[in-house]
């Protein structure tokens, strides 16, 4: 009993000893995120711009008491403004979660730390080898992906069924031809049930010009070559524009769509007024999801995937685009790098990319991660799609890709316009592509 | 050129139904639509916005529009009120408008003096400087800046976002102006009665000067509460936004979409304070306006 | 020579000392970050401060020769102003005499109408008009449909102000110039009432009609403060921004790209700080001559 007591005392005199010690140095990490987790599924309390951010910070701290997070939310104009005026001025965040179209130019600018020395390399062995392929800028691994999304065609079903025309959306094989594809949308335009523009777009900005780009791809044309050359050249690029160009103007595509946002298109399709919207998993689960149950989808909705239309012998691939971490060279010490390396594995794990996948519709970066939406057969379908069609070369890694991305709308609303054809809008971008490479 | 007298206290209104044209009664009435017109054309945007922060999404896109909402909701109030600090951005936004205006009238003042009443070497190009920067945006020189703020370590700091406005080039332009209606003769009696030149300034200069301070001290006011663009980049925690910065966010939320009532909402909430202020002031923004353009 | 530069500075040593207060946070937090942006235009200079490289002119001759953009920015701006100011200047002038006679009451009320718009953040401003000139579900396509006047236009579809060559900067001009009148109308009314009575009551004696009273009078009576406006709102309108930001980027195709814009999109988006400062030396080279002129003529007209 005596001894007890005196081990009591022992064990607690040895607990005060050794606090101190383990007392850390304080350390502060600034962490910036995109809005990418804008309604999520199951987490409904976080629907604010860096309100899931920020819970996970505060779970890390809660782990880590020394270190101080603090997270900064922007919205998707702050993250190509604020960030890159922060970083010329030298003072970037530390963690910068964002679109690889935006963080490559930061890794070709070398303003990144090449994560392959600062992360253990069994975590990078968890990571898609193709992600991080296209991850790896000059050698290095300018930031660690998390997540990508994909982007394909939804079709809303249900309104092909009411104008007795469900025969024409191709659920088998999830795929249809240049003809198969505007024969359907003329059908349905005319079939006077309402859909006025079969097929919603926006080339206001360069926000989603996927949703344009797509038809290209599915022409076999291309943006960007695979070494990173503009592809405004290709023929096939040119017979991909003529397709699109054709939509519009046969009003088979909304007429605002030079000036309109993104919320016209999803309003587009909550309303009946489309009936087909570029998106993926995201815009299925999350904006549909929620849109039903927020009351402002207002017609019969089954939306299916396909892919975008071919031209004859082509079968195009998927857009996927990944999102990552970068972490910025701000001149730290060894002993800060480790804690900001350490919360950049935090925000990376296995598990914070099922959550986050799972509430963001998203697909892992992660092997480890699996498919954390087995359940949704869209989702099961998605992949396989993936597996099956490969996915398209965005060039998101390619240097220059943010300032030629920036540089098409004004050329694609020219050619809505009238203005310019499409021969004459490629070379237009061709030439201006050359010129902002060259600068 | 014919040079009018014109005492600070006049207000255009004390001269009622003054007739200086003969204009045929219809003529005039078919005018004065025109001008009621044109009025209500300006209030329209006004009051669309205040109606659109009382509907939800589904609402704020129904064609043909629904001009008074039938089910009109708070949800976006709400949202703006409840779920962020939103009182906080209108305080931060009133201390760092307040500042620039409470700086922008003593920098002003003091140099507007100097400008229209002393002599001395290179008056004219300093003048022509500062006002050379009223028509730079300042967009050229934000990195720059950004710089220097990081040196100080100014982010998230009222200071920061005060201190590229504590000269304000309208104010000593307006104030040099308005020096010159303040006859020399009077500042001449003055110093031969033995006054010192900062009693001069406190007790001649200030007191006269009391219409164009009060001008000076809204229109800064006004300059502080819409700069956008430098209050987004100085402000990086949540908690140092100011009103509009805040408004704007909370429109873009998620993928690019846009939220109407929201954004509504927010847009009524950050004009409310200005409305009440030009209300309150409304006779000093009209002296106020007046007193820069025409003099003695 | 010497000595009497040093005797001058010494009797305006209160002239320093009152400007002290504004010059030392002036060149501090002004001018010492302008001299360093308008430097970069001769660097070529991106996010990476260790690759910042000198060369020259090389950012002049591009914008100047290569810039598929920049030419059209320099036309929309002087578009901008070229049709806000005079439409400012005119429609106020029409308003302040028209009002002028009315009642204390009233004229608070117009004086109101007219101000609620400035008062209001262009921010603000530009996010209601984006949902007003909406083509699907817009307030103006309603009033305009309501009124037959879609079909007088276009064959009765509804229009997309933002989305059309022809409209969008129209439509940016409008949202411009209705924050652009308060300030003119309350100076305009300011001015009138500084005219003396007694002028229009010997012109009618001597017979003259109500057009030349205005022409004669009323016009020649106002130039100062006709000036002073164009002043301020040249220089204003000038710098158009917020409205290409929020409501069209520049779009569609280009039709509402202005200067200020494309400094930021080149400066700030893209990172290009150098390229954006020679377009910033640019607009200020364009903007002084006009304003110093401008200011030149005001000065000569007011003292």
């Amino acid at each position: 009993m005596k001894h007890l007591r005196l081990l009591l005392v022992l064990a607690a005199v040895l607990v005060v000893l050794l606090t101190p010690a383990q007392a850390q140095e304080p350390v502060t990490i600034t962490y910036w995120t995109d809005p990418a987790l804008a309604q999520p599924i199951s987490l409904p309390q976080f629907d604010e711009l860096a309100e899931f951010e920020n819970w996970q910070a505060e779970q890390f701290m809660e782990l880590h008491p020394h270190v101080t997070i603090e997270v900064r939310g922007l919205d998707w104009p702050d993250l190509a403004t604020v960030v890159p005026t922060a970083i010329a001025a030298g003072d970037p965040p530390d963690i910068l979660k964002d679109y690889l179209g935006r963080t490559s130019g930061y890794g070709v600018e070398g303003v990144t730390v090449d994560l392959f020395s600062l992360v253990p390399q069994e975590e990078i062995d968890d990571l898609l080898p193709g992600l991080v392929e296209l991850y790896t800028i000059d050698g290095a691994l300018h930031a660690m992906p998390t997540y990508f999304w994909n982007h394909a065609m939804i079709v809303n079903k249900a309104l092909f069924d009411q104008a007795g025309l469900g025969d024409m959306v191709p659920v088998d094989d999830r795929a249809w031809s240049m003809d198969e594809f505007y024969e359907a949308a003329t059908a349905i335009k005319a079939a006077g049930i309402g859909v006025d523009f079969p097929y919603t777009l926006q080339v206001a900005s360069e926000q989603g010009d996927y949703d344009f780009h797509a038809f290209i791809w599915g022409a076999g044309g291309e943006i960007w070559n695979s070494d990173c050359t503009p592809g405004f050249d290709d023929p096939k690029t040119l017979a991909g524009l003529e397709f699109v160009n054709k939509l519009f103007q046969e009003g088979l595509i909304n007429s605002d769509a030079t000036t309109a946002a993104y919320a016209d298109q999803v309003n587009n399709l909550f309303t009946g007024k489309s009936a087909i919207m570029g998106g993926g998993m995201g815009v299925l689960n999350n904006r549909i999801g929620n849109g039903i149950r927020d009351g402002d989808v207002t017609v019969d909705m089954d939306p299916v995937v396909v892919t975008y239309p071919h031209g004859e012998g082509e079968v195009p691939g998927l857009g996927v685009g990944p999102t990552g971490f970068a972490v910025f060279d701000k001149g730290r010490s060894a002993y800060e790098m480790e804690w900001i390396a350490e919360f950049l594995l935090f925000l990376n794990s296995t598990e914070a990319q099922v959550t986050y996948t799972q509430n963001n519709s998203q697909f892992p970066a992660r092997a480890s991660a699996g498919v954390p939406l087995e359940d949704d057969a869209n989702y099961a379908l998605t992949l396989s799609l993936i597996q099956e069609r490969g996915t398209e070369n965005l060039g998101l890694a390619c240097p220059g890709f943010y300032e030629v991305r920036i540089s098409q709308p004004p050329h694609w609303q020219a050619m809505f316009l009238g203005q310019e054809t499409p021969e004459q809008a490629l070379q237009a971008l061709a030439d201006e592509a050359a010129f902002i490479l060259d600068m | 050129m014919a040079q009018t007298t014109l005492s600070p206290d006049y207000m255009p209104g004390d001269y009622v139904l003054r007739r200086r044209y003969a204009v045929g009664r219809w003529l005039r009435y078919l005018a004065l639509a025109i001008v009621v017109a044109i009025a209500i054309i300006l209030l329209i945007p006004i009051l669309w916005m205040v109606l659109g922060s009382f509907k939800i999404q589904r609402v704020a896109l129904a064609y043909p529009p629904e001009l008074i909402p039938s089910d009109p909701v708070i949800d976006n109030w709400e949202r703006l009120l409840i779920n962020r600090p939103s009182m906080r951005w209108m305080f931060n936004s009133f201390i760092v408008a307040g500042g620039i205006a409470f700086f922008a009238v003593v920098t002003s003042t003091c140099a507007g003096y100097a400008f229209g009443k002393k002599q001395f070497p290179g008056r004219t190009i300093f003048f022509w400087l500062i006002l050379m920067t009223m028509m730079l945006p300042r967009q050229i020189y934000i990195v720059p800046l950004f710089v220097l703020m990081r040196i100080l370590g100014w982010f998230n700091s009222f200071q920061g976002m005060i201190a590229p406005y504590l000269v304000y080039p309208f104010g000593v332009f307006l104030m040099r102006q308005y020096m010159q209606s303040i006859p020399d003769e009077l500042l001449e009696a003055a110093k031969m009665d033995g006054a010192s030149e900062l009693q001069l300034f406190r007790h001649i200069i200030v007191p006269l000067s009391r219409p164009a301070i009060g001008a000076i001290a809204i229109f800064a006011f006004m300059a502080g509460w819409n700069d956008y663009l430098w209050q987004l980049v100085m402000a990086t925690d949540e908690l140092w936004l100011t009103l509009p910065v805040g408004v704007a966010k909370l429109t873009a939320s998620g993928v690019g979409s846009i939220d109407i009532g929201v954004g509504m909402a927010g847009a009524t909430f950050a004009f409310i304070p200005m409305l009440l202020i030009f209300l309150l002031f409304q006779s000093y923004f009209i002296k106020g306006i007046t007193v820069g353009a025409l003099k003695g | 020579m010497l000595a009497r530069t040093g005797q001058k500075v010494w009797e305006g040593r209160w002239g320093y000392i009152f400007i002290a207060p504004a010059m030392i946070p002036f060149v501090i937090f002004t001018a010492i970050p302008l001299v360093q942006g308008l430097l970069l235009s001769f660097y070529k200079a991106g996010l990476n401060r260790d690759k910042w490289q000198y060369i020259g002119l090389k950012n002049y001759s591009n914008l100047l020769t290569r810039d598929p953009v920049f030419p059209t920015a320099i036309k929309n701006t002087f578009l901008f102003v070229l049709g806000v100011v005079p439409a400012a200047m005119v429609i106020c002038l029409f308003v302040a005499v028209l009002i002028y006679p009315l009642s204390q009451r009233k004229q608070t009320f117009f004086r109101a109408a007219f101000y609620m718009p400035v008062v209001s953040a262009g921010v603000v401003l530009a996010m209601v008009w984006v949902y007003i000139y909406s083509q699907e579900y817009g307030l103006l396509n309603y009033i305009f449909d309501s009124l037959g006047l879609l079909h007088l236009l276009n064959a009765g579809e509804k229009i997309g102000w933002l989305a059309r060559t022809d409209t969008a900067l129209l439509s940016l001009a409008i949202v411009v110039l209705s924050w652009s009148l308060g300030q003119p109308l309350i100076l305009f009314l300011a001015g009138l009432g500084a005219i003396p009575e007694t002028l229009y009551d010997a012109a009618k004696i001597d017979g003259a009609d109500s057009w030349q009273s205005f022409w004669k009078i009323t016009l020649p009576l106002l130039r100062p403060t006709m000036l002073f406006v164009l002043v301020v709102l040249t220089i204003a309108v000038f710098q158009v921004f917020v409205v290409v930001q929020l409501m069209t980027l520049g779009g569609p195709a280009n039709a509402t790209q202005t200067i200020v814009y494309r400094i930021w999109v080149t400066g700030i988006v893209g990172s290009k700080f150098g390229y954006a400062s020679a377009m910033a030396v640019i607009l200020l080279v364009i903007v002084s001559a006009l304003a110093a002129a401008q200011f030149k003529l005001l000065d000569r007209q007011m003292t």
